[in-house]
């Protein structure tokens, strides 16, 4: 029972990095006085305040054991990788392409998913998205690819 | 305005077309996604804000309460048929109503539920409506150092009663705060943290934030999870109808739920789920026959149901009252508002007695609404139920997408949302809970305000903050707040340490 408790600990070191990220960062903006606050003030001292924060997460949490850490890599590869997909392909190809490829990309997460299905799916969801936000709601939104 | 002008004020506005039409599809969409697990109200009304840009403030804040209490309805079906909680707060309502499914009395728990919800729903509408004038007539005397401190506790008591350690929570507040600044500062005009996009020079938009934290976070938890089984149930009206034991034992549980949901409901930081919990507990304590419950209990799933909804209603009073919202999804409602330039608190009543009242008689619509939704149509959403998650991911995440680009035209903010999709799930592994990030993102520029006016007018000396009685007593409960959450901290820290090592030493013995 040596495992520590991985996700308190990771977890404060990424607050005590924001915290003190923030406070250099601010640097830039004036601090000014407690009566004369500068932009500078509150974006330093909430920065100090999240480092400590952090380093209290960390303490207790090096001397206790805690669960394993289960992280669902692929699936937030392929879901994160889907919504860059389409932020990447709207402006270029249109709202069609960039949803299909999305869809497609973003239901390779799921295991039990025939490549025909998920074309099926691709399709419907984009026939779908036009009637709802081009044909219902006249969004002002690019369709077809750039040129046509 | 009296109550009685109030309300007929508020029939005539949540009786145009326009508002009664938002008002059914908000607590349609409610039930919706209450049955199904998996997407959350906080995913579904981000999901919406973009639509709120397009339509008057009062059908879309109509709308957007109508998912928040409507969900609460639907939650308990999938508790009651499949022992999976549709929404959080109705995770307690699978102790008993799964029994009664597996009694073969399913269709008796769905009405009792819906009618528990009923009652509940329209005895905090009254909470609502008497509270709201009263404690907005108290903050009428507030300066800028009682706004502090209250925002102060309000933070504080959300991040330490309701999610996991203080510790973690607080932290979650302060990075909230901390992203709330980014953006142009409004008293200097100074553009903080923009990286050189000129996109950020805005602030990060609450669209994109909440949908990241909420709704991909969401999405990418939920996926290859294992859902519906099977239901085999038929539901006629007949089936559905409880004997008159069952009405006897549930009037009084409804009416107790309600009182504890009312109270809880409007405490910063409780919300809908302690409610429901806080309820069951007390039946429990109250009956004659404790050992009843878990077993097909009727008074197990009537008291926490009035309890949840009551509460729905009643998170509204310091939301309207003060301008402080008690929870998540509050957060948004109040995001909401400030998209059409309407800053609740005090004044809000008087100012904007059209929308208070209209918002108000709609929640009463709503809730009838959902009653005629939920009985007679309770087959269609058992049969939404067995809907596979897989062909409803990737149109929730394109749905996201464009709601997102919707809002400035500009596909900046998707990658804004990817972004805060990979942080709120990360987080969320490590057991940091997102509800009080949104909370201090929302809230953020009003304090860093108040605080600022404050010490201005007091020329820099920070004991005015305890000069002032109602200030010094926000300040004296926050503290009390903070001291216990270290110590029940420090205690299951060490009960957990203890438990571990019993266990490692039971291994070694063997």
């Amino acid at each position: 029972m040596k495992q520590k408790d991985i996700g308190d600990i990771l977890g404060g070191a990424l607050m005590i990095g924001f915290g003190i990220f923030a406070m250099i960062y601010a640097q830039r903006y004036s601090f000014g006085s407690v009566s004369q606050m500068g932009p500078g003030f509150f974006p330093v001292v909430l920065g100090g305040v999240l480092a400590v924060l952090g380093a209290l997460i960390i303490l207790p949490a090096l001397a206790r054991p805690g669960p394993d850490l289960e992280f669902n890599w692929k699936t937030l590869f392929f879901v994160i990788g889907a919504i860059i997909v389409f932020a990447f392909t709207l402006r270029p190809l249109g709202l069609i392409v960039a949803t299909m490829a999305a869809v497609l990309l973003a239901a390779s997460a799921e295991r039990k998913f025939s490549l025909k299905g998920r074309v099926l799916l691709a399709a419907g969801i984009a026939a779908l998205v036009f009637v709802i936000f081009r044909v219902g709601l006249r969004m002002n939104i690019p369709v077809w690819p750039r040129g046509f | 305005m009296g109550v009685f002008e109030g309300l007929l004020l508020g029939f005539e506005t949540a009786m145009r077309p326009e508002t009664l039409l938002y008002c059914f599809f908000g607590v349609f969409l409610g039930t919706l996604i209450g049955v199904l697990p998996g997407i959350g109200t906080l995913a579904t009304i981000s999901l919406l804000l973009p639509v709120t840009y397009h339509i008057a403030p009062i059908p879309a804040l109509v709308m957007l309460a109508g998912v928040w209490y409507g969900a609460q309805y639907g939650g308990s079906i999938a508790s009651i048929l499949l022992n999976l909680p549709g929404t959080p707060s109705s995770a307690v309502v699978c102790l008993d109503g799964y029994p009664m499914t597996q009694q073969g009395r399913a269709g008796v728990a769905l009405f009792v539920t819906t009618i528990a919800s009923f009652i509940g729903s329209m005895l905090g509408i009254l909470a609502l409506v008497l509270f709201t004038p009263a404690i907005a007539a108290i903050a009428l005397q507030f300066g800028p150092a009682e706004y502090f401190t209250m925002m102060l506790l309000g933070l504080v008591a959300a991040s330490t009663i309701a999610a996991g350690t203080p510790a973690k929570g607080l932290a979650m507040v302060v990075l909230g705060l901390l992203l709330g600044t980014v953006g142009t500062d409004v008293n200097s005009g100074v553009a903080r943290f923009h990286f050189g996009f000129a996109q950020l020079r805005d602030g990060i938009s609450l669209v994109a934030l909440a949908m990241g934290f909420f709704g991909i976070a969401e999405v990418i938890n939920s996926v290859n999870r294992k859902t519906s089984a099977a239901i085999r149930e038929k539901f006629t009206l007949r089936s559905m109808l409880p004997t008159r034991t069952d009405l006897r034992q549930s009037a009084l549980p409804v009416l107790r739920g309600t009182g504890v949901g009312s109270f809880f409901g409007a405490l910063p930081g409780t919300g809908t789920s302690i409610a429901s919990f806080m309820a069951y507990a007390l039946e429990k304590r109250v009956a004659r026959d404790p050992s009843r419950f878990g077993k097909g209990a009727i008074e197990g799933i009537a008291a926490p149901e009035a309890s949840n909804n009551a509460a729905a209603q009643t998170a509204f009073v310091p939301t309207l009252a003060l301008g402080i919202p008690g929870c998540a999804t509050m957060a948004l409602m109040l995001g909401a508002l400030i998209i059409h330039g309407i800053q609740p608190g005090p004044l809000f009543i008087s100012q904007q007695p059209e929308m208070f009242w209209g918002l108000v008689v709609s929640f009463g619509i709503g809730n009838i609404l959902l009653v005629i939704l939920n009985l007679p149509l309770i087959g269609v959403w058992v049969s939404i139920l067995r809907t596979p998650y897989r062909l409803l991911y990737p149109a929730i995440l394109i749905f996201i997408c464009i709601g997102v680009f919707s809002v400035r035209n500009n596909p900046f903010d998707i990658y804004i949302v990817a972004l805060m999709g990979v942080m709120g799930y990360v987080l969320a592994r490590f057991g940091f809970s997102a509800a009080p990030l949104l909370l201090g993102f929302v809230l953020g520029p009003l304090m860093e305000e108040t605080l600022r006016r404050t010490l201005l007018l007091s020329r820099g000396d920070p004991a005015v903050f305890i000069e002032r009685p109602i200030s010094a007593t926000f300040l004296a409960i926050t503290a009390v707040l903070l001291i216990w959450g270290c110590y029940g901290s420090i205690r299951s820290s060490q009960s957990r340490r203890a438990a571990m090592q019993a266990q490692a030493e039971a291994r070694s013995a063997e």
